[in-house]
């Protein structure tokens, strides 16, 4: 619990207004533009559950970090940024090509989530092999830093891929 | 003698641009993967290029006394401490109460005049007027016209100023120096005109921390301060001048330095790692049949433009960078290139999420999170731009080969 303790007495009124403002807004425009370019309010809940989810495991896998392996500094907040640009990009796929798509004579929900789960695992792929080829020469908090963002991105948009299939369907 | 008869050459013009464009082009692109590669600003000093890493981490701890103990005071101290040096893209920040001083611990990259700079001065501004007893042309006493004691105080203070905007403009002597144009709230604006059409044609002053600079006044519309003409300093006091006002004097009673891990990644260990494991991504795909032959080739190679352009981007710039963001970068790029690449129907609103992700995180982030999101707003169009152009490139070099 001492991280807790700590982030809350050591940030300033300033950090928590800043991150969270940037972490609400773009929740909310991912939210607004998955609506404007679906029109339809099933694809709200995966989105806003695999943000959820991902800021839950990010914070376990901190807090692990932090009991066994090293302690936490502000370093530890890039994770945010690339693990909200990676769910963020893989959802704007699926988006994207239901809003292309959903009006051809041949377009099924089945056919969106196969896709997606293709293009998901392609993309989790590419990421395990980047992440493992720069892996080899980092050490202490930046090799962590490496596998929060794997662990977290990989495990979000592979519950993503879930999530759709369970809220999105014909 | 037998005349010799040549055939009249035809010439196909738009073939003849097209092929002459087509190894333009090719050399432009070789040159940026030459550009890139490490170590090849050794082949040439005709032009100076070379990755700019700036690795050279330095922290310290200081001790602030602030003369007020109220709650609401220090919290404003520290909001605007921190605003201060996040704004300066100072990367690791940490501010807090300690007993009866606010302790702040920075780690940065950033100079460490500049960081001391930030933290040392309260920057608690005021306008001031001359004293009527003071001789301000005494040869004997220059310093007369710098001292706070040898001013009256007015009403108006930072309070009275929404922002300083901070321009050239030109100067006495003609030429253009940087000025801070006070702008006023709506509130205090018809007080602080009348205060400027008394004192027209008169000096009066800014007392910054007890140091007062005079200010002629030409007009009574415009309340231009001097600065100086170095441009980082002048960013400084930018930064000092519009990051909030500290509500109460303080003093830094004692300042640490305090010892830094040096990240020890080397950028050309690293470069060859991400060039290798672009190669070793796309073998994967072509032995698993997850992309067709020829959208892996398209792929491999945009990827490799997009990251080529970047190290170029950076190495031509010379703009710093800190070689594990420069790590996290190209893994992004890499991510970025393939999905734009194989997903044609999204390819716009990728860049466009990404531009947004990067205009919010550059805007509104702290530390390392606002300089990645800078360098998300570069990586965004590179991507974009090596897609569709690789893209169309690889097209007409295999058109141009099946002929």
């Amino acid at each position: 619990m001492n991280i807790f303790i700590n982030i809350h007495t050591n940030w300033t009124i300033y950090e928590w207004i800043l991150l969270g403002g940037t972490l609400i807004l773009i929740f909310l425009l991912t939210n607004l533009a998955t609506y404007l370019l679906t029109k339809d309010w099933r694809f709200i809940t995966p989105i806003t559950l695999t943000y959820l989810m991902s800021s839950s495991i990010y914070i376990l896998l901190v807090f692990l970090i932090h009991l066994f392996l090293a302690s936490i500094s502000s370093f530890y907040l890039i994770p945010i940024l690339a693990i909200t640009f990676l769910i963020t990009i893989n959802w704007t796929t699926l988006i994207s090509y239901y809003n292309k798509f959903r009006n051809n004579k041949n377009f099924t929900m089945l056919k969106l989530n196969k896709e997606y789960k293709k293009d998901s695992i392609r993309n989790i792929v590419f990421l395990t092999f980047a992440i493992l080829s720069v892996s080899i020469f980092l050490r202490n908090n930046l090799l962590y830093i490496f596998i929060i963002i794997y662990i977290t991105s990989v495990s979000s948009i592979f519950i993503n891929t879930l999530l759709v299939k369970r809220f999105i369907h014909d | 003698m037998r005349k010799i008869k040549f055939k009249k050459l035809k010439i196909s013009w738009s073939k003849f641009f097209g092929y002459t464009l087509l190894i333009a082009v090719s050399s432009v692109i070789l040159l940026i993967f030459l550009i890139a590669l490490p170590l090849t600003e050794k082949l040439t000093d005709i032009v100076a290029f070379d990755i700019n890493t700036s690795d050279e981490f330095w922290s310290k701890e200081y001790f602030l006394d602030l003369e007020s103990k109220d709650t609401s005071d220090i919290r404003k101290t520290r909001n605007v401490l921190f605003k201060r040096l996040n704004n300066y893209n100072v990367e690791e920040v940490s501010i807090y109460q300690e007993t009866d001083l606010l302790k702040a611990i920075v780690k940065t990259t950033k100079s460490e005049t500049y960081v001391d700079e930030l933290i040392q001065n309260p920057y608690r501004y005021s306008i001031v007027t001359r004293k009527d007893n003071i001789d301000f042309d005494d040869e004997d006493n220059t310093l007369a016209q710098y001292l706070e004691e040898n001013y009256d105080e007015t009403e108006f203070d930072s309070q009275t100023f929404r922002n300083i905007y901070i321009t050239k403009l030109l100067d006495s002597s003609g030429e253009y120096s940087y000025f801070g144009l006070a702008k006023v709230w709506p509130i205090t604006k018809s007080s602080f005109e009348d205060f400027l059409k008394e004192y027209e044609g008169e000096y009066v002053g800014i007392n910054t921390d007890g140091f007062v600079t005079p200010i002629y006044i030409s007009d009574n519309k415009t309340f231009a301060i001097p600065m100086s003409i170095d441009e980082e300093s002048v960013e400084l006091i930018d930064i000092l001048y519009n990051s909030g006002t500290i509500p109460a004097n303080y003093e830094v009673t004692s300042e640490n330095t305090l010892e830094v891990e040096q990240s020890d990644i080397d950028y050309i260990e690293i470069t060859i790692a991400l060039f290798l494991s672009i190669i070793v991504i796309y073998l994967y795909t072509y032995f698993t049949h997850i992309y067709d032959k020829k959208m892996i080739l398209n792929s491999l190679f945009t990827t490799l433009l997009s990251l080529s352009l970047f190290l170029v981007y950076l190495k031509i710039s010379l703009y710093p960078i800190q070689t594990f963001i420069l790590v996290i970068t190209a893994v992004f790029i890499i991510i970025l290139s393939n999905i734009i690449a194989h997903n044609k129907d999204s390819r716009l609103n990728i860049l466009i999420a990404v531009l947004v992700l990067g205009i919010i995180f550059n805007i509104l982030g702290i530390g390392y999170i606002k300089i990645l999101g800078r360098y998300l707003l570069i990586i965004a169009p590179i991507c974009y731009l090596s897609v569709i152009g690789g893209n169309a490139y690889i097209n007409k070099v295999v058109e141009y080969f099946k002929q």
